[in-house]
């Protein structure tokens, strides 16, 4: 059985759902209807800068990867971040993986583009082993300022005293932060 | 002193091209002609993706420098913004510059209905780390480059 990998077109939207579903459940989030039409508006429209590709044997889909370009101002040039990747688990072991990193690199290698960069959470060493063979590991460190988090907890515009690097502990940051809120009003 | 942001206008190339270069010395990586105008070209360019700000004194005189851009977030569904670079002259530290491109970034991003303001910094920067710390979370991604 060979593995192919192409672009998602229009009538593959219920078998990427399937694998994309999946993949959300990994990374426990919740995938609505909503969500899923919205990522697909733009996987399908050309202008969009998210492009989307499945890695399939004949008409089954095993794993699917979602990129798209970036700025790279300091390089002075573009690179291409791998957003998504997904293999089922039923298909793990036979390359589906690699080969969707291949395309990401072979789309870069065309388009003249610097770097494929991703994130991964550091505890998914399954995948960790793979990245490890095909990428280097940077040490840069992320920072976020989730936008969603303060509009949730009807925080205003100070920052959190404390940044925790686990989301457990963020927890108690939050609680800490509207406790000062309380004591203020 | 109060600082304040806004938008790098056209006129400002040269400008700009100062704390820029002061910032490509720190990550030793030198903004090049070549490079300066690819990059100013973007700035430039409404059509572009790359936004770039500035922190003035009271003067008015520029004194930090900040690039973002919009970025799409697919498995949450949402938009994020991208802080590229941030730069503060090393005579300007320690002003409040960084904290008010921090904060009028989020302000911003918050406008936009925008999810997150997500950067990377080097693990070894500890000065600008310290003030990160305070408006943002360190997460634990780990972060891969491949170079095709």
């Amino acid at each position: 059985m060979s593995i192919e990998v192409r672009p998602v077109r229009d009538g593959d939207f219920f078998a990427w759902l399937d694998v994309y579903a999946k993949y959300a459940e990994f990374y426990n989030t919740q995938l609505t209807d909503q969500k899923a039409l919205l990522l697909w508006s733009w996987l399908t429209d050309a202008d969009h800068e998210e492009s989307g590709y499945v890695a399939v044997d004949g008409e089954r889909v095993l794993g699917l990867a979602h990129v798209r370009e970036f700025a790279r101002p300091l390089e002075g040039d573009r690179g291409l971040f791998l957003d998504d990747l997904f293999v089922v688990d039923e298909e793990r072991g036979r390359g589906v993986g690699a080969a969707l990193i291949q395309k990401a690199r072979s789309l870069a290698e065309e388009r003249g583009l610097g770097v494929v960069q991703w994130i991964t959470a550091q505890d998914n060493t399954t995948a960790q082993k793979l990245y490890d063979d095909v990428a280097s590991r940077t040490s840069w460190v992320t920072y976020e300022i989730d936008l969603t988090k303060a509009r949730a907890s009807g925080q205003g515009g100070e920052p959190a005293d404390s940044a925790d690097s686990s989301g457990g502990q963020s927890a108690t940051g939050d609680a800490e932060a509207a406790h000062t809120t309380a004591g203020r009003g | 002193m109060t600082v304040t942001v806004r938008p790098v206008q056209d006129n400002e190339f040269f400008t700009w091209l100062d704390l820029y270069a002061g910032y490509g010395d720190f990550y030793e990586s030198p903004v090049t002609d070549e490079k300066a105008l690819l990059v100013w070209s973007w700035i430039s360019d409404p059509g572009n993706e790359l936004e770039a700000y500035f922190a003035v004194d009271d003067e008015g005189l520029p004194i930090g420098l900040a690039h973002v851009r919009e970025f799409a977030r697919p498995l949450d569904g949402s938009k994020g913004l991208y802080l590229d670079d941030l730069f503060v002259a090393p005579g300007a530290r320690g002003t409040g510059a960084g904290s008010a491109l921090l904060d009028a970034l989020r302000e911003a991003a918050k406008e936009r209905g925008l999810s997150v303001v997500r950067w990377i910094t080097a693990k070894d920067n500890a000065t600008a780390r310290r003030l990160y710390d305070r408006f943002a979370e360190k997460t634990s991604w780990v972060t891969y480059d491949l170079v095709p």
